[in-house]
């Protein structure tokens, strides 16, 4: 039997060697099959532990727990559009987290619940009046004429686009009027009376020209409320960039970085950084580049949002700067600012510079900052609009996802003030609401919540709690209802774990039993009668989590057919040598090998070049992938940045592939050598007397 | 008795009609013979020899080797009977391009088995001093000329002590000199081991040195005559 073996590996060997461009075909098609499986499903493999640990340490958890009454699946990274998804509600945190800790391998679970809010930017004319009426106030002559050229300039701005608006509007009357108030605010006689009466003058442009400008667009924010401080503990990517985390028994908000750099950021800068990104990071060009040349153009039609920033001092200062840096005889500003933001490939870097080192630090590079409080504006489930004032604490980021915007997608909030934009109120607001009912003088309400009979069955359109700093009184549409807090901005900090949640990370203590896990924890919760899934962090991420199931699907069947059509020339170049050596076998079976002898002697050729090809082509693989895994292959894009887990992914070889890829490749190999091998076998004894030496 | 051919008819089918190769064939062979089939080309020897070489069936009539009717027999029974009971030698050689002189002759001791490395090395040796091919054990079969390798052949065909050698004209490729040391030592082989040898020629060079020559015509015996 060895000795047949020997003979069967001398023969198989020799052969190869005799034949030796099908053996470097069949040869060359295993070590490259293996080759790029083994590659494929590393860097596959690495992808997928990259991208989990992204999506586990930044949000999701290892499993999600939500309520089985959701219309909606959890999709924490979106489900694709910006729409509301209708989660349900788990009722009592408290029992929730008190049965899933009560399992072995659940280490913590973190309260959680996003939704979609809306920031209004309020309009440039609101904020360049209130900063005029504090200009005023001040009394500092030569600032306030300036400011008053700044804002001559706005009205025409406005006038010609109310003009434009004329031609096309159905309410030519309306508009007309409008037109006439500008004509007037633009008048000498106008600001001849400022000196004597300057509120009358403030009055008329912030009542009558403010609103003319229109809102500028708001900003969406995507919010998740949490229990800020063990959210922190729990997801170790979690860091605090700028300013501190939001306290226990605080409302606050940490917005994300990246979208404070992104979307919050005055246009105009971020017009420079995104151009400068793409010049000097990704080395492309302006004039090459169409999302580069689009910023480009953009970028002087936004001249105003640097210069309503301006008092009269700094316009005299910069408009000089530019006239230097220009070198032009140009004394309008607006046409220098103009002109300096026509920017191109040869003039960018300099510009660059020029804007944050003289124009930047006289603007108001961000509407608001870390300290200041905004306006939270989201939808309650009923439907109405409440607006939550939220102190920004801070910005954070997950470190490694620094530049992803899905990473950077949440702004965190207080699980309480969460509850109440949602339209649930805290015990001490479910107090606060009692009590302002008895205030009003309201009847006693039955069946439906407190809430809802409050401010669904009056016209309010817009609730608002909270109060220190809110200044807008102007809207009168609106009525809006106000209480005061027992202790204004904060709560019991017991309040963050306790009551209504919508989802719930769970954070396991050995993450190799996840699925053992997750059917046991929805057993354990269905047996505790409580309603509610839970689904793994792939399902949880939405279609981001599935995207590595679907590549990983699309490789297997690409590299399938790719190893089909190889088997193919195999079986093909097989059965060519299978015919060059009929002589040679007619003589093998003449002297006495059986068939299964001629079987077998295919079957150890085969597995002769196989084994040597698909393992070489493993070790190629694997070399290739430890070297890229010192290396580090660079992130395309920010996207790609989040699957990688950063900007550069360190793949490694996963030894269960490295070895079973080759051993498959080499069983494919086998089974597609079994035709020419069996054809083979058929070969007559007397094809040994054929003429042909 | 050797090989006993009873009746024996062969067809082989052409296009759609049928060629008759042998027409009836009545011959018997005793052991330790040294016989030739001889005949002008297309007389069907080749046919005769794979018939009793166990690679063809015959259509009717029977062949019996040591006792054993052929016709019956499986692929694989047959297979085992041209390993233990048959030698083979060819026109062409046939031996294996990628193996050496000695693995050549070793090939059937292996696909017997049984024998140990130093049992078939002993075997091996004394047929490789008996055809004069000691000192080429080592070489492969491009490396040797027409003569050493029919001498190869020899030895391989003999190296499982066979009852029977069966060659279909195994000096047709070598020229007539060493046509005639082949059949020589085919001879001087027989007379040692008594093993049947039965091969075929149309060389009447070559067929003088048979002890029988049984002559064909168009299918049929038309001559059989000892020396
Ligand atoms: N496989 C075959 N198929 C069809 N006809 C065949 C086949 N083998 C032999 N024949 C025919 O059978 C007859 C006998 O052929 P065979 O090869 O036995 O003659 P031969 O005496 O060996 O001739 P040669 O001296 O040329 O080798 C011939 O007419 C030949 O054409
Ligand atoms: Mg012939």
């Amino acid at each position: 039997m060895i000795e047949e073996l020997k003979v069967l590996l001398l023969v198989a060997i020799r052969n190869l060697a005799l034949h030796k461009v099908k053996t470097l075909v069949v040869g060359g098609i295993l070590l490259v099959g293996s080759f790029l499986v083994v590659f494929g499903l590393s860097l596959l493999g690495s992808i997928e532990n990259t991208m989990s640990q992204s999506i586990i340490g930044s949000v999701a958890g290892h499993l999600q727990v939500y309520s089985s009454n959701a219309r909606d699946e959890l999709a924490l990274f979106g489900s694709g559009f910006f729409g509301r998804d209708d989660l349900g509600e788990i009722e009592k945190f408290e029992d929730v987290k008190a049965e899933l800790l009560n399992h072995p391998n659940v280490a913590d679970v973190v309260p959680l619940g996003f939704e979609n809010a809306f920031l209004g930017r309020g309009n440039l004319l609101d904020d360049l009046f209130e900063r005029f009426r504090a200009t005023v106030k001040a009394g500092a002559e030569s600032d306030t004429l300036a400011m008053v050229e700044t804002i001559k300039t706005n009205l025409k701005t406005v006038r010609a686009d109310l003009e434009n608006e004329l031609k096309i509007s159905s309410i030519p009357e309306d508009i007309k009027k409008q037109i006439a108030d500008v004509e007037e605010a633009l008048s000498e006689n106008f600001w001849s009376k400022l000196p004597t009466d300057p509120e009358s003058v403030l009055l008329f442009l912030e009542s009558k020209i403010a609103p003319l400008s229109g809102e500028k667009e708001p900003l969406y924010l995507r919010y998740m409320g949490t229990n800020p401080e063990q959210f922190t503990q729990v997801f170790r990517k979690f860091k605090i960039v700028s300013g501190e985390n939001i306290p226990p028994g605080e409302r606050g908000i940490l917005l994300s970085q990246r979208i404070y750099e992104t979307q919050i950021k005055n246009i105009v800068a971020r017009g420079f950084d995104n151009l400068r990104k793409g010049t000097v990071e990704q080395r492309k060009k302006i004039s090459d580049d169409v999302a580069l040349r689009t910023i480009a153009s953009d970028l002087p039609k936004q001249y105003l949002e640097t210069l309503v920033y301006l008092n009269g001092e700094q316009r005299k200062e910069v408009s000089s700067s530019l006239k230097e840096f220009l070198k032009t005889d140009e004394n309008d500003i607006e046409a220098l600012m103009k002109n300096f933001l026509t920017v191109d490939d040869s003039n960018f870097s300099m510009r660059y510079d020029f804007f944050y080192k003289i124009i930047a630090s006289k603007i108001r590079l961000y509407p608001f900052k870390v300290g200041d409080t905004i306006n939270l504006r989201s939808y309650t489930r009923s439907g109405f609009l409440k607006t939550v004032p939220l102190k920004i604490y801070g910005t954070y980021q997950f470190s490694g996802l620094e530049s992803s915007d899905l990473a950077g997608v949440f702004n965190f909030v207080d699980m309480v003030s969460y509850r109440e934009l949602y339209g649930r109120m805290s015990s001490e607001g479910q107090k606060e609401l009692e009590e302002l009912r008895k205030e009003v003088d309201l009847k006693p309400v039955e069946g439906a919540s407190l809430e809802d009979a409050l401010f669904g069955s009056e016209t309010a359109l817009e609730t608002r709690s909270a109060d220190s700093t809110s200044q807008d009184s102007s809207s009168t549409a609106t009525r809006v209802l106000e209480f005061k807090r027992l202790q204004t901005g904060s709560y019991n900090p017991k309040d963050l774990n306790t009551g209504m949640v919508i989802n719930a990370s769970i954070l396991l203590k050995n993450p190799r039993l996840l699925a053992t896990t997750r059917a046991e924890l929805e057993q354990r919760l269905s047996a505790a009668n409580m309603q509610l899934k839970v689904v793994d962090w792939k399902q949880a991420s939405g279609t981001l989590g599935q995207l590595v199931t679907v590549i990983r699907a699309v490789l297997l069947i690409a590299v399938g057919i790719i190893l089909i059509v190889a088997m193919a020339i195999i079986n093909n170049a097989i059965m060519m040598t299978t015919l060059e050596r009929t002589r040679e076998i007619g003589t093998l079976r003449a002297i006495g090998a059986q068939r299964n002898f001629i079987l077998r002697m295919f079957f150890v050729e085969t597995l002769t070049i196989a084994v040597l090809a698909t393992f070489l082509g493993s070790l190629l693989a694997g070399i290739l992938v430890a070297f890229l895994g010192v290396r580090g292959i660079a992130s395309p894009s920010d996207f790609v940045s989040f699957l990688f887990g950063g900007p550069r992914l360190y793949p490694s070889l996963s030894p269960t592939v490295a070895l079973a890829a080759p051993c498959v490749v080499a069983l494919l190999a086998l089974i597609f050598t079994l035709y020419p091998a069996f054809m083979a076998s058929r070969i007559a004894p007397a094809a040994a007397m054929q003429d042909r030496e | 008795m050797s090989v006993v051919l009873k009746g024996v008819i062969k067809d082989y089918p052409l296009g759609a009609s049928m060629v008759r190769a042998l027409r009836g064939i009545d011959l018997t062979i005793s052991e330790g013979e040294f016989t030739t089939i001889a005949g002008p080309s297309g007389c069907g020897k080749s046919t005769l020899l794979n018939l009793i070489g166990c690679m063809d069936v015959a259509t009717s009539g029977t062949v019996s080797i040591e006792g054993k009717v052929t016709n019956a027999l499986s692929d694989k029974e047959q297979t085992t009977l041209r390993l233990n009971t048959l030698g083979f030698i060819f026109q062409s050689f046939n031996l294996v391009p990628v193996l050496s002189v000695y693995q050549n002759v070793e090939l059937p001791l292996l696909l017997q088995g049984g024998l140990s490395a130093g049992e078939r090395s002993k075997r091996i040796s004394e047929l490789l001093e008996q055809v004069g091919l000691t000192n080429k054990a080592k070489n492969r079969s491009h490396e040797l000329s027409g003569g050493q390798r029919q001498r190869v052949a020899i030895a391989r065909a003999l190296v499982t002590q066979p009852k029977i050698v069966l060659a279909d004209e195994p000096t047709a490729n070598l020229d007539s000199e060493t046509g005639k040391n082949i059949i020589e030592l085919m001879r001087t082989l027989n007379s040692k081991q008594k093993t049947t040898f039965i091969f075929s020629s149309h060389d009447p060079k070559v067929i003088e040195h048979a002890r029988r020559i049984v002559r064909l015509q168009d299918g049929r015996v038309i001559e059989d005559v000892r020396k």
